[in-house]
């Protein structure tokens, strides 16, 4: 009993002292000792620029590759047209049937118009007349108001037909095709306006998406280019989309560009012929464009 | 009172007839303000030969000028399905209204022969097919061999007469090909044509090598490399196959570019933790100072007449974008946005400047005006960096690089084009970092 007391009373002593003292190190490595390490400051872009190990350089391996001679290029011009039968004519210019309308109600008997009246005859005041009063009365003066309404409707008047010679006298609009309504001047030209905004947007409603615009081209927002076409009465084009400013085509790249693009997307089949009014073919039959890819293209 | 009414009358009247007279004299005038930004119908016929090796050699040019045109992003290839005239019939002259029939707006049609010399002869047309009119015609007499650039040639014709600006096809590509793992990366100069044609390696790897770029002349390359523990500019012939070093500086020398005469190369020279800008006559190898600054001016680009200097410095305290003039100006801070700008370079074009920017823990590739307005992100991602000009000015090529550990975390080549809506990868055999574009070739 007194055996067993000591050898636990020594072992765990012996436990106790190796939790305190630790298991001997039967293998440990001799303790570090301090060494100077001579160390280069560096920035911080260094370090990054040298993280990558470089190698010995060596001469570079690969032989030259010897190229062929670069081609040369020389213009070929257009093939001849072939003889072909000559260009169907135009669709003849046929006037648009008139619109049903609804028949005439039974005009009431014409009163037989009254006589024109005679002119007053501008003369020096009359002297007072002593005849009878039987006498047929003279026709009254008119008051000098409607003497000027009337001087300025003459004035109207010819300067209605000055318009029209004006008109006959430019080279490019159809004499006979331009004919204004014989209506009130004020009214035609607001109606007329209307009219000209309705058909402008609607050209350019079937326009807008056969107008691809070039993309990239320098200097795009100064660039406005003018066309011009003349249209059948069914839409179609009658003759190739002339530009107003041909001569920059040769000598601006730019201009070039978008006057083409511009020129295609009036002759683009998806957007021919133009769906436009036949009763208001007079308006349309000759259409200028100004085409502004940079307002397009937002710039 | 009275005089009063007739002059209203009077007045009223004049209304009315200058009314009118606007009203009826008038043509319908259109504004046409509004159009479509979309690639333009082309059609591509393979070009015709007679003979086994000249009917090849035709479908091939064909089809190097179709991958450009359709590449660009301004042209819409036409399924060659849909072709209804017999390629034979098209040698004299198409019939337009079957191209117009399948939407074509322009037709490319060509033929190829092989001489009795061995040359080969090729010869294309593009037609304007609403016009019925020869847009532009060209013969070449050439090696075989050449049937590529020939392709990029044609390709090149074609995009400077539709869109009036000079085309980029005929060029290449200089870019830092890596391979390995990130302990043991291989870094090595590759060339290969804009298409990623002709691809080759100009150096071995031996050596870690970054940010090559063109000379105007596109026969030589000026890039970094490591010699010795020491970053060093060098200036690579590609027809010899020689190299040499630029300048023995005591501090590291990087980011090197050439001026738009080839003369000299622009760079930064570190020396003492200090980075500036300097200029190296090639000629006379006289060195001169653009900046003096303590902070770290780096990453110089030359304006197209080589007035001025776009660099990127860090002198206001974040990395931002300055310009100068080459005589002594002083430097001039063009970008105000969020974060940080690195990298810019100037377009050939002159108008823009594109760079890298970095915001919010992302990279973009964008580009603003030189006097630092108009500022627009083209591409974004976790990495996307070291944008370079297509000789136009209208295209960029740029790599990226996902988050690591992601499939593709590789570095890549991409381009865009100013729209910033046509982004391709340009696929290279390795991962690619670094691109250089060239000038047109000679």
């Amino acid at each position: 009993m007194r055996q067993a007391f000591v050898y636990s009373a020594a072992l765990h002593i012996a436990v106790i002292a190796v939790v305190y003292f630790g298991v001997p190190a039967l293998f440990s490595t001799p303790p570090i000792k301090d060494v100077p390490v001579t160390v280069d400051l560096v920035s911080l872009e260094d370090i990054v620029k040298l993280q990558r190990l470089p190698k010995p350089s060596r001469p570079i391996p690969q032989p030259p590759v010897k190229l062929p001679p670069p081609p040369k290029l020389s213009t070929i011009p257009e093939p001849p047209q072939p003889v072909a039968a000559p260009e169907p004519p135009p669709p003849p210019l046929v006037k648009p049937k008139p619109e049903p309308k609804p028949k005439p109600k039974p005009k009431p008997k014409e009163k037989p118009k009254p006589k024109a009246k005679p002119k007053p005859e501008v003369k020096v005041a009359p002297k007072p007349s002593v005849e009878p009063s039987r006498s047929v009365p003279k026709p009254k003066p008119k008051p000098e108001k409607l003497d000027s309404m009337q001087a300025l409707l003459k004035d109207l008047a010819k300067r209605k037909e000055e318009l029209a010679r004006r008109q006959m006298l430019q080279p490019k609009t159809d004499t006979a095709a331009k004919v204004v309504a014989p209506r009130p001047f004020a009214l035609a030209a607001i109606s007329q306006q209307v009219q000209d905004q309705k058909l402008t947007a609607m050209v350019k409603e079937q326009l807008k998406r056969c107008w691809s615009i070039p993309g990239g081209v320098v200097d795009v927002h100064e660039i406005k280019v003018g066309v011009q076409i003349r249209l059948n009465i069914d839409g179609t084009l009658r003759g190739p989309p002339r530009v107003a400013d041909a001569a920059r085509m040769k000598t601006d790249r730019s201009f070039r560009v978008i006057a083409e693009s511009a020129v295609r997307a009036l002759q683009n089949p998806g957007c021919q012929p133009l769906k436009l009014p036949y009763d208001q073919y007079e308006r349309w039959k000759d259409i200028t464009f100004t085409f502004d890819p940079g307002e397009a293209l937002g710039q | 009172m009275k005089r009063n009414r007739q002059h209203l009358i009077a007045s009223l009247a004049f209304c009315v007839i200058v009314a009118l007279s606007f009203g009826a004299s008038a043509e319908l005038q259109v504004d046409m303000k509004q159009g479509k930004i979309e690639p333009l119908p082309v059609a591509v016929v393979d070009f015709f030969g007679t003979g086994t090796d000249a009917e090849r050699l035709g479908r091939d040019v064909a089809s190097v000028i179709a991958a450009d045109l359709e590449r660009s992003g301004l042209f819409r290839l036409i399924d060659p399905k849909a072709f209804i005239q017999e390629r034979e019939s098209l040698r004299l002259r198409p019939e337009f209204s079957t191209w117009r029939q399948i939407n074509a707006q322009a037709l490319v049609v060509g033929t190829a022969e092989v001489r009795p010399s061995g040359q080969l002869r090729v010869e294309f047309r593009l037609w304007d097919v609403f016009g019925g009119t020869q847009l532009v015609g060209l013969r070449s007499d050439t090696q075989p061999s050449n049937w590529r650039r020939i392709g990029h040639i044609i390709a090149d014709a074609i995009y400077k007469r539709i869109t009036g600006e000079n085309g980029y096809f005929d060029t290449r590509v200089v870019y830092v090909a890596e391979s390995g793992p990130a302990s043991r990366r291989i870094k090595r100069l590759a060339i290969m044509d804009q298409d990623g044609a002709n691809h080759r390696y100009l150096t071995n790897g031996d050596e870690l090598v970054l940010t090559p770029r063109f000379s105007p002349t596109a026969q030589e390359i000026t890039y970094l490399a490591y010699n010795k523990g020491q970053p060093r500019v060098y200036i690579y012939n590609i027809d010899t196959g020689q190299r040499e070093m630029l300048g023995n500086f005591p501090g590291m020398t990087f980011a090197p570019r050439f001026s738009p005469d080839g003369n000299s190369v622009i760079m930064s020279i570190a020396e003492d933790g200090n980075s500036d800008i300097y200029t190296m006559d090639l000629r006379t190898r006289r060195v001169n100072r653009l900046t003096n600054h303590p902070s770290i001016d780096t990453s110089p680009s030359y304006s197209p007449d080589g007035k001025q200097v776009v660099f990127n410095s860090d002198r206001g305290g974040r990395q931002q974008i300055y310009v100068m003039t080459v005589d002594s100006g002083a430097p001039r801070r063009i970008s105000f946005g969020k974060g940080r700008y690195a990298t810019p370079v100037w377009s050939p074009r002159g108008d823009l400047i594109a760079f890298t920017k970095m915001t919010n823990g992302k990279f973009g590739i964008g580009v603003m005006r030189p006097d630092g307005e108009g500022e627009r992100i083209l591409a974004e991602g976790f990495l996307v960096e070291s944008p370079t000009w297509s000789p136009n000015g209208r295209v960029l090529i740029f790599f990226r690089q996902e988050r690591a550990g992601k499939a593709g975390s590789q570095p890549h080549l991409f381009s865009i084009d100013l729209t910033g809506y046509n982004e391709r990868e340009i696929v290279t055999p390795t991962p690619a970092s670094y691109p250089a574009w060239s000038p047109p070739k000679p």
